[in-house]
């Protein structure tokens, strides 16, 4: 019997019909100064077979990609649904220091569609031993900064930056479109106060963080469901004290935990209930 | 009544703002959920824990 030897696969974004059967004849054929070959959302080095329905995607190293391949590629590594439901997304940061900063750029690395960020301060020297920032932005706004650096991140993340101190008066107006608003300040009444005003005030989840100062045990910071809108991330105990200060790993941690967080509630994804149950 | 999950019929009749001070929990660093309710700091004095309510209590700590 006679077989058609054609196959329909999607390269860089585009239905394309090949007769080629390999990745590495396709690409010799096509692109032949790629040196980055994505197929099916996997980098690979070794040529593959072509398949009717692959996903294809072929880089350069130097360069950045459009912004329709980007989101290919988006696509092809996180699914269809669940990148759709990310860049259709707006998420509101308050704080932008070692919490809010990591978890801005976790979220643009996935291909948040929106961030609303606000802080009023600026970036210090003390600031670099755990926060997002540069000895270049020191002195400059954290909203400008971590703007600045989103950008060389993800270009095509839309960042709305504030500096402003939030209260309850500006808080509820800045965050009104938000689908999720991650609490990241420093103080606890801070903290209080913004998760008051967003459960009795808003409609939106909150995702707020408490406890991740010292060295103590990474695995003590969990993420908990404690009201019906309110996910809280940290060990709920270690406050920041002389000599058991905030430190890069689990400021990280936590912030780590605040973006998977706010990555499932946006996905439909949460793989805990109201009793903190793993689903 | 449930607090943070645990019974508590020992407060019943108690006033929220009365439960945190006996607990050592500061007023400005908590939040108090009755019912899915929010109870905002001016009416910690005038709410009463009731039977069968459910309420969550989440005392943050600094740092971030």
């Amino acid at each position: 019997m006679h077989t058609s030897r054609g196959v329909n696969i999607t390269w860089n974004g585009v239905p394309t019909f090949t007769q080629f059967q390999t990745t590495d004849s396709f690409i010799k054929a096509h692109h032949s100064d790629a040196d980055i070959i994505v197929y099916n959302g996997c980098a690979i080095e070794d040529s593959m077979p072509l398949i009717s329905g692959d996903n294809l995607v072929t880089l350069v190293k130097k360069g950045l990609p459009s912004k329709a391949l980007l989101r290919e590629m988006m696509v092809c590594r996180h699914s269809p649904g669940v990148h759709n439901a990310l860049c259709n997304a707006t998420v509101g940061i308050a704080g932008l220091g070692g919490l809010g900063s990591h978890v801005a750029i976790a979220l643009a690395r996935m291909g948040i569609g929106k961030l609303i960020i606000a802080d009023f301060d600026v970036v210090e020297p003390t600031n670099l031993n755990r926060q997002a920032y540069l000895v270049s932005h020191l002195g400059c706004f954290k909203a400008d900064a971590l703007k600045r650096q989103l950008s060389e991140i993800h270009p095509y993340t839309d960042v709305d930056a504030h500096v402003v101190r939030l209260t309850t008066e500006n808080t509820m107006g800045l965050f009104e479109t938000c689908d999720v608003v991650v609490e990241a300040f420093d103080r606890a009444d801070q903290k209080a106060m913004l998760v008051n005003l967003i459960l009795s005030e808003g409609n939106m989840p909150i995702v707020a963080a408490s406890g991740m100062a010292g060295l103590y045990s990474g695995n003590l910071i969990k993420s908990k469901q404690r009201t019906s809108r309110l996910f809280v991330v940290g060990d709920e105990r270690h406050e920041a004290t002389p000599g058991k200060g905030l430190m890069a790993p689990r400021v990280l941690i936590a912030a780590g935990h605040q973006a998977l967080v706010v990555s499932q509630l946006i996905t439909g994804q949460l793989d805990f209930d109201h009793n903190n149950d793993m689903r | 009544m449930l607090i943070n999950g645990i019974k508590g019929d020992e407060w019943l009749g108690v006033s929220v703002m009365a439960y945190l001070e006996a607990n050592h929990i500061p007023k400005d660093r908590v939040v108090v959920e009755v019912d899915g309710v929010i109870v905002p700091s001016v009416l910690h004095n005038v709410t009463f824990l009731k039977l069968d309510q459910r309420v969550e209590i989440i005392q943050f700590v600094g740092g971030g």
